[in-house]
């Protein structure tokens, strides 16, 4: 685990609002759009560029992949994507603390 | 009751299918047998869950417990689960990896068995014609082996269409149907794919639309878009995933060969004018996989040149000795332009990887600049 909190931590942007996007089970169509939808239209993801992100945190098992009914492929995040995501999250809350503390001693 | 499906586990699909309507009508399956492919059922009641065959996936057993699946039958690395109505369904890459270890065991199998028969069968005519018995001539018998090593081809040829239509099944990919309007003859394009690339970006600029590629040619139709973009793939794995990805992005299937040792595909996407261009490999990791491809495109011609090259040598060596035959000037000639050209092709090969790896430096200078 320490392992893999070293590999993805810092994350890259794609690659934290992809795992974001997560919340519930998508499509890689779902995962782009939510992407787009989160960053107001700044993030459009390419097939290739969310593919290669979602095989490789697959590999570390960050997340699953399943099928639904038209046996599109579904992807999951799984309780290790879930640990990895918060102590991202944490790391990004210290950053906007730090911004917001130094925009009210400027202010 | 038992009843035996012989190639279930090539037909998943239809498998399932069998098994729900089975279900439906009452009869619940209770054991399989994998040596002797029977399906052995027990009459109960009627239901509606479906059929899920699962290959060599462990990991992801818990996960579909969770959802609600049920195990009915185990055998070895297969599992049969069920389910009222399944919301998500495991994935299909490791049936997929299954499928090309088979597809690949097979057609060694029957090359290497039979074409060991056919040299046992040779022997066996060359020394009975040496006996000086009376019979058929040595030239008439050799269609004996010769035949026998075509039927094998002709099985294998059938049996390589059938894997791959049930791998593209299994997918879920569909296959264009739409008629060519022309066809072009091109030797070869599964050897230099960049160059194959840069030749159907341009017949797209042209206003054609690539729609199918045999072993010699390429055909097209009138393009239907204003853009036609192209993508191949040469992968080190092929992986069921990334096909299904791909396909569901929009990307349409033209054309895939799939070993256990590389893939390599060709995908189209048709693009009005305004719309972003989609790409289906970071471009980051493509140079990796331009290089890749040339190596190993590269290491098979010289392979090909090498071995053509020695043929030519020894046969203007023998020439030299008096030994003379008139088709053998013909073989000799042949075999030095294969020599030759594998030479050629590999130069402006790997001349076309340079030229891809400028345009992808200033593609990725652009994209940082963003």
């Amino acid at each position: 685990m320490e392992k893999l909190y070293k590999k993805y931590i810092p994350m890259t942007e794609t690659a934290f609002y992809i795992l974001f996007s997560l919340n519930e089970p998508r499509h890689g169509y779902g995962i782009i759009k939510e992407v787009e939808q989160l960053t107001v239209g700044r993030i459009k993801l390419g097939s290739g560029t969310i593919y290669g992100t979602l095989s490789k945190m697959q590999v570390d098992g960050l997340i699953d992949v399943f099928s639904d009914e038209e046996r599109k492929t579904v992807y999951e995040r799984t309780s290790i994507g879930n640990k990895i995501l918060q102590r991202e999250m944490l790391r990004i809350e210290e950053l906007y603390a730090n911004i917001q503390r130094y925009k009210e001693g400027n202010g | 009751m038992k009843k035996t499906r012989l190639l279930w586990s090539y037909q998943i699909g239809e498998t399932e299918k069998w098994l729900n309507e089975q279900a439906k009508a009452g009869y619940q399956l209770e054991n399989v047998n994998r040596l002797t492919r029977t399906f052995t059922f027990k009459k109960g009641e009627p239901n509606e869950r479906r059929f899920h065959i699962d290959f060599n996936n462990p990991k992801q057993a818990k996960r579909l417990q969770e959802v609600g699946w049920h195990n009915v039958v185990e055998a070895g690395k297969w599992t049969f689960r069920q389910m009222e109505e399944p919301k998500l369904y495991p994935s299909r890459n490791e049936l997929f990896k299954r499928l090309q270890r088979h597809t690949l065991g097979f057609g060694l199998f029957v090359a290497v068995g039979f074409s060991f028969i056919s040299i046992i069968l040779t022997f066996l005519l060359l020394f009975d014609s040496f006996q000086g018995e009376p019979g058929l001539p040595f030239e008439v018998l050799l269609i004996i082996p010769i035949s026998i090593s075509l039927l094998p081809l002709l099985i294998m040829v059938y049996a390589l269409r059938y894997f791959k239509r049930e791998e593209l099944k299994l997918l879920n990919i569909e296959t264009i149907a739409e008629e060519a309007t022309i066809k072009k003859f091109r030797f070869g394009w599964d050897f230099d794919l960049i160059a194959t690339k840069r030749w159907l970006d341009k017949m797209a600029i042209e206003g054609y639309e690539a729609v199918k590629f045999t072993g010699f040619s390429v055909h097209f139709k009138e393009k239907s878009a204003d853009f036609i973009d192209y993508e191949i793939l040469y992968t080190k794995k092929a992986d069921a995933h990334s096909f299904q990805f791909n396909s569901e992005m929009g990307w349409q299937h033209l054309y895939s060969k799939n070993s256990v040792v590389f893939g390599m595909s060709i995908w189209s996407r048709a693009r009005q004018l305004g719309e972003v261009q989609d790409d289906l490999l970071p471009i980051a990791d493509r140079k990796g996989m331009l290089k890749f491809q040339t190596i190993v495109t590269s290491l098979f011609l010289i392979l090909i040149s090498a071995s053509n090259g020695f043929v030519f040598y020894t046969g203007i060596k023998l020439m030299s000795m008096g030994e003379m035959l008139f088709i053998f000037p013909i073989i000799w000639v042949l075999n030095g332009m294969i020599a030759v050209g594998g030479v050629l092709v590999i130069l402006n090969m790997w001349n076309n990887y340079r030229l891809e790896v400028t345009a992808l430096k200033r593609k990725q200078e652009e994209q940082a600049r963003i």
